[in-house]
């Protein structure tokens, strides 16, 4: 008897119940924890949301982007756009405002979403910090890694993806006065001091050196085959297959 | 006559071990050993009531405090600011040499910040790690950069560098925050001239190295085991000493069953490898957040009538574990706090015993709070007194577990807590100094907050700290009777350091309430969420002799 009273029951109060306590449960393991918010919104290292009446257009912008200069981080792109909706649905909920419907726009939050799966398990391959040095640690995309390396995000159409062939591309070995001698990339030079990066080791260093301390010789004998040699050549095939994704986007 | 006594007294400390500082303040912790301790003698306990402020620094970065320890080398202080602006300052006047302010991407925040705890010092260079995980040398005559490297992307890893790098020889050793975050730790080394990436020490083992079945599955990709505070080095046994944080998620254990290694451990490395050559692990399994992450204390000592190179270590949990530092051997383990009941002790092997774990969707009582039975400021340890002088905060909580699965680079605590007041009194701090080797305390100082600034011990028998309303102290090291006050405008969360020059000393401390434990008192201490931010340093002497 009782289990029919309950199916019959929860069906009416299924669709608020659920995203409340999807929120709740986010906000408990991502918010509510460690030195921030406190539970329930209470006081934390973090400044409490319960009973603040909170203007929830804030509330989302703050939850999508973060608080710069405060360990408040964003969270859009780490939550799905259904997470972020009912989290921000319950901070609202717990400072006591309401959430307008339709206030997570889609458009912030649905580029992830949309990746195919073999490009997101090239993003995956890219970014793999299992495997210490990645493309990542010399090439950024989507605001992550670091910008030593070609932009890889916007690369031409019948862009040859041979990534043991890569020649040294712009890479030329420089001489320092004092007797040092590395491959080098030039990003810019200010003030007749030369920014480089110094490609010795991962990751790629970039350097201050004053420019009339830098002798270049044409051939650097540095190879991207060192570069990509924690990748099997699936692996790279998959990378490539993201990045060509990135570049038609 | 300065000079001369200041020679007779160098020549003194070099018949001991010499782990004290004299005219410099060259590293974190003073000396390599991390004793915050000075042979400046200058200012004793007949005179330090006449200390007065000679001058002060205004940083002007005031959001998340100052935590930082200044660097003093030739006459020149070095002190970091919370968003890694660094300051060159005449020591003697507090004149602005110049100032570097590291590039933040714009809007750029991280979950461990902002802060930062200071630099490093040496081949003409200035080291610091950054907000978004960079470590970047500045030339130390003109704050110009000279290299910087990005260690790992801080968005990924959910990760950066708020302690000092350690220089050491050739090398500068930086570790990384990101113990409450679904990261996997490590301890860097690069070239300090070029930047060079030298060596990694992974703090979690990966498949195929040993230890790597301590976790279950998968769940060592995740793991924290983060290196957040500053290692110390020993030259005559050639190793470095590196404290590791708590495995992550930091109170959900059930997906990484097993020790964890080397989290919660002491890790005692080649310099020039970052090859280990022990290690001891003081909490298997942790399922509290009591990183063993604080400073390591290297001291010599007398342990059943032989002499034994010692390494003390305080953890965030309430306990002192004290290891043989050559090869890692138990010697001694005691709580600092009070009001303990995560363990019920430590037996003769070093081994925890009567574990008292959270559990999960149920409230567990547990203290210390997780803000720790002491916090990172770091202890002092004076080779005259031969007493270590560490702060405590009696504090509990309420730990609630919640199954969780990782993401990579977000936070991962695998539950939350609420502060609650000891058993039968208030929450407060004290100050102890105590026998190394048994806990035993030769005097307490009681204080309504917790204490949250390092101790720097002096040869005038002098110790320095200050609290969170403000007061900048001195202490005698034999009594703990207060010597002297003085307030500086807002709350101490950094590290006072002493130095002369021309003969003077001055004691320097930073000023500026912030971070993440002073930020959890207001559940305590309601009234310390409107204790004022700052960034300040102070600098006290004794008044200039008329000739």
């Amino acid at each position: 008897m009782r289990p029919l009273f309950l199916l019959a029951l929860v069906p009416s109060l299924l669709p608020a119940q659920v995203s409340d306590e999807r929120g709740a449960q986010i906000f408990r393991t991502s918010c509510a924890v460690g030195y921030c918010h406190g539970s329930a919104g209470h006081p934390g290292r973090a400044p409490a949301l319960a009973g603040r009446k909170l203007d929830p257009a804030h509330v989302l912008k703050v939850t999508s982007d973060g608080l710069p200069g405060t360990g408040m981080p964003g969270w859009k792109g780490r939550f799905s756009p259904a997470e972020l909706e009912a989290v921000v649905a319950y901070v609202n909920k717990i400072s006591g405002s309401a959430t307008p419907a339709g206030a997570v726009p889609a458009a912030t939050t649905t580029a992830a979403a949309a990746m195919p799966a073999a490009a997101a398990r090239g993003k995956q391959l890219f970014f793999d910090a299992v495997r210490g040095y990645r493309c990542g640690t010399c090439h950024a995309v989507e605001g992550s890694g670091t910008p030593a390396g070609p932009n890889l995000a916007a690369l031409p159409a019948g862009y040859d993806f041979s990534f043991r062939r890569g020649s040294a591309g712009s890479v030329r070995r420089a001489s320092l006065a004092g007797g040092d001698s590395f491959p080098a990339l030039v990003v810019e030079e200010i003030d007749s001091f030369l920014k480089l990066y110094d490609l010795t080791t991962p990751p790629p260093v970039l350097r201050t050196v004053p420019s009339g301390s830098v002798r270049w010789a044409a051939e650097s004998q540095w190879r991207h085959a060192k570069a990509v040699q924690n990748y099997s050549d699936e692996e790279l095939q998959t990378i490539a297959g993201y990045l060509r994704w990135l570049s038609t986007r | 006559m300065r000079l001369l006594s200041a020679g007779l007294l160098a020549c003194a400390v070099l018949l001991g071990q010499d782990g004290g500082t004299r005219d410099s303040w060259p590293h974190y912790g003073g000396s390599y050993y991390a004793w915050r301790y000075s042979t400046l003698d200058q200012v004793t306990r007949t005179n330090a009531g006449k200390l007065v402020p000679v001058w002060a620094f205004q940083a002007g970065d005031e959001k998340g405090g100052l935590q930082a320890t200044p660097i003093v080398a030739d006459g020149v202080l070095y002190v970091p600011t919370a968003h890694n602006w660094l300051y060159a300052l005449e020591a003697a006047s507090g004149r602005q040499l110049w100032v570097y302010k590291f590039p933040l991407p714009p809007g750029f925040n991280n979950f461990y910040g902002p802060h930062n705890r200071g630099v490093a010092a040496g081949h003409g260079l200035v080291f610091m790690g950054t907000l978004d995980n960079h470590l970047v040398a500045v030339d130390q005559r003109t704050g110009r950069e000279v290299w910087r490297v990005n260690i790992e992307d801080a968005g990924q890893c959910g990760c950066n560098v708020t302690g000092a790098p350690l220089l050491v020889k050739e090398k500068v050793l930086v570790g990384v925050t990101g113990g409450d975050s679904a990261h996997r730790g490590y301890i860097n080394a690069f070239d300090a001239k070029t930047g060079r990436h030298s060596w990694r020490f992974w703090t979690i083992p990966g498949p195929g190295e040993p230890g790597n079945d301590t976790w279950l599955g998968e769940s060592w990709k995740y793991g924290g085991g983060a290196t957040w505070m500053t290692g110390s080095y020993d030259p005559d046994l050639n190793l470095t000493y590196w404290s590791v944080g708590n495995p992550a998620a930091d109170f959900y254990g059930d997906s990484r069953k097993g020790t964890n290694l080397y989290t919660d451990s002491v890790v005692a490395l080649n310099p020039d490898t970052g090859r280990l050559a022990w290690y001891f692990q003081q909490i298997p399994h942790d399922v509290w957040d009591f990183d063993t992450a604080y400073e390591n204390i290297l001291f010599d000592a007398d342990v059943k009538g032989k002499t034994r190179k010692l390494l003390l270590n305080v953890n965030k949990g309430g306990l002192v574990f004290v290891n043989d530092r050559a090869s890692g051997e138990f010697v001694a383990g005691y709580p600092i706090v009070k009001h303990i009941n995560w363990v019920k002790g430590i037996d003769s092997k070093g081994e925890l015993v009567g574990r008292n774990e959270p559990r999960i969707g149920k409230p567990t009582f547990i203290c210390p709070a997780i803000g720790g039975g002491r916090s990172w400021n770091q202890a002092a340890y004076s080779p005259r007194t031969k007493l270590l002088y560490t702060t405590a905060i009696e504090w509990c909580q309420e730990i609630t577990v919640h199954k969780e699965d990782p993401r990579e680079g977000s936070v991962y605590f695998g539950g939350a807590f609420e502060l609650r007041h000891p058993n039968g009194e208030k929450a407060h701090s004290h100050l102890d100094a105590i026998d190394p080797l048994t806990g035993k305390s030769k005097w307490s100082y009681r204080s309504t907050y917790p204490l949250l600034a390092s101790v720097l011990a002096t040869a005038g028998d002098l110790l320095f700290t200050g609290d969170p309303e403000g007061n900048f102290f001195a202490l005698d090291a034999n009594s703990g009777r207060k010597l002297w006050s003085f307030q500086t405008g807002s709350g101490h969360r950094g590290s006072a350091v002493t130095y002369a020059v021309n003969g003077r000393q001055y004691i320097a401390t930073p000023s500026g309430w912030g971070s993440a434990v002073a930020g959890l008192m207001p559940q305590l201490w309601p009234e310390s969420e409107h204790f004022r931010s700052g960034s300040t340093l102070f600098v006290f002497a004794l008044p200039e002799s008329r000739p």
